[in-house]
């Protein structure tokens, strides 16, 4: 077992460090692994509002072998019948669900315990094309196309305390008893009951008056409109946590609604707020030459723009 | 080592979900985490033709998973807190404590 560094940005102590596993990679594969591992840092330093944050974020991989490639795809749940034997024990139809792949959490977590004890968030990826994924307090996701957007979703979940902003529970049309929230207040910080403008949790980051700013004409359904707002629109739309109506989300769409968006606006501050006591201060910037004003009033315009940019610069208090 | 800032210590009375916190011996919270439910009731299922992932109930809830606290002098027990293990949504309530020192 090796722990490599993929991203070193500072000592894991004073860092928020991901560790990214393989499980179903021979001895052979571990080099395809690294590849894999690197990928995964790639686009999670390409994605916001994690670019941002890179200063004070680290990644690692662990290259753990196991005797077979793959993972187990039980015939039970339709699948081929594969039997891999993997050091996390990497499973199709975990709980009777086809593509529900799941590791074994305890032993993963021992694992990235052992080797960066200060980690943050762990994922599994699993050597298998098939589509798949869970989340959970390991985040594990298989080689497929988009399935490191399972990996982005969970962490929203495990590391960041963000809920699902989806409307359904089995699914559209499926549900029929998912029509309105229970008016119990959800702690998390991406949903709510509450569609008052003055009192909404994400009040400082609404950009529209219009509160709520969609609303599901009919319940026993999810709601099939498409956005009447611009795209980054921070508002109340209905339908969230599960229910159709009575809980709302900050924008019309959102990674944490659907795979393959970008973080919500509410979304990505969380994480900043999260992640913030790592980034390490900025160094001062030396001091430049300051030019003479042309008049009395050459600053004027500069004085007058200030305000706007500083309300642009990324805010860290809750 | 760091960690992630506290989340508001009052104000989340009546609401629902899951956290853990550190509380003194007056019982007080000094940090808290919202964090989703370890011990998973539903979980998640991405198929690859549905944008949006479904949810299934768990036969069987189980959950290994981890709690970082600051280490604070004053600090005694550590609290679960979650809403009933129902599809139910309630608000939150102790669910178990853990004395922080042997």
């Amino acid at each position: 077992m090796r722990t490599v560094k993929v991203l070193d940005n500072g000592p894991a102590e004073v860092r928020w460090n991901l560790v990214v596993m393989g499980d179903g990679y021979r001895e052979a594969e571990l080099p395809a692994f690294a590849q894999h591992a690197q990928s995964v840092a790639d686009k999670l330093m390409a994605t916001p509002p994690f670019d941002q944050l890179k200063s004070g974020i680290n990644v690692f991989r662990v290259d753990v072998a196991s005797t077979d490639s793959g993972a187990d795809d039980p015939t039970t749940c339709g699948g081929p019948g594969i039997v891999a034997h993997t050091y996390f024990d990497a499973s199709f139809c975990h709980g009777g669900i086809e593509r529900a792949l799941q590791v074994d959490v305890g032993t993963a977590l021992q694992v990235a315990g052992q080797s960066v004890p200060q980690y943050a968030m762990v994922m599994v990826m699993v050597n298998t094309q098939t589509y798949g994924g869970t989340g959970g307090q390991v985040a594990v996701f298989s080689l497929a196309a988009q399935a490191d957007e399972i990996a982005l979703h969970e962490m929203g979940h495990t590391a960041f305390g963000l809920a699902d902003e989806y409307e359904l529970w089995a699914g559209c049309g499926v549900d029929t008893n998912h029509d309105q929230h229970q008016p119990v207040e959800p702690a998390y910080p991406n949903v709510t009951t509450d569609s008052n403008a003055l009192t909404i949790k994400w009040r400082d980051l609404l950009t529209t008056q219009q509160i709520p700013t969609t609303r599901n004409a009919d319940c026993t359904k999810c709601d099939p409109q498409s956005s009447p707002v611009a795209l980054g629109t921070v508002g109340a739309f209905e339908g969230a946590h599960y229910y159709h109506c009575g809980a709302y989300r900050p924008e019309f769409n959102c990674r944490m609604r659907q795979l393959g968006q970008p973080y919500c606006a509410v979304c990505q501050k969380r994480i900043i707020v999260t992640i913030a006591p790592y980034v390490p201060p900025r160094p001062p910037e030396p001091p430049r030459p300051q030019p003479k004003p042309r008049s009395r009033f050459g600053c004027l315009p500069t004085l007058l723009l200030a305000p706007m940019f500083l309300g642009l610069r990324p805010h860290y208090e809750n | 080592m760091v960690l992630p800032p506290t989340d508001p210590l009052e104000g989340l009375e009546g609401q629902a979900g899951f956290w853990y916190e550190l509380r003194d011996a007056a019982g007080s919270p000094l940090y808290r985490r919202i964090v989703r439910n370890p011990i998973q009731v539903h979980i998640e299922v991405h198929e690859a033709d549905t944008p949006s992932p479904t949810r299934r109930m768990v036969d069987a809830p189980q959950g290994v998973f981890t709690a970082l606290v600051p280490d604070l002098p004053e600090a005694e027990v550590i609290a679960l807190c979650s809403s009933p293990f129902t599809k139910a949504y309630g608000p939150v309530q102790p669910i178990a404590t853990f004395a922080v020192r042997g």
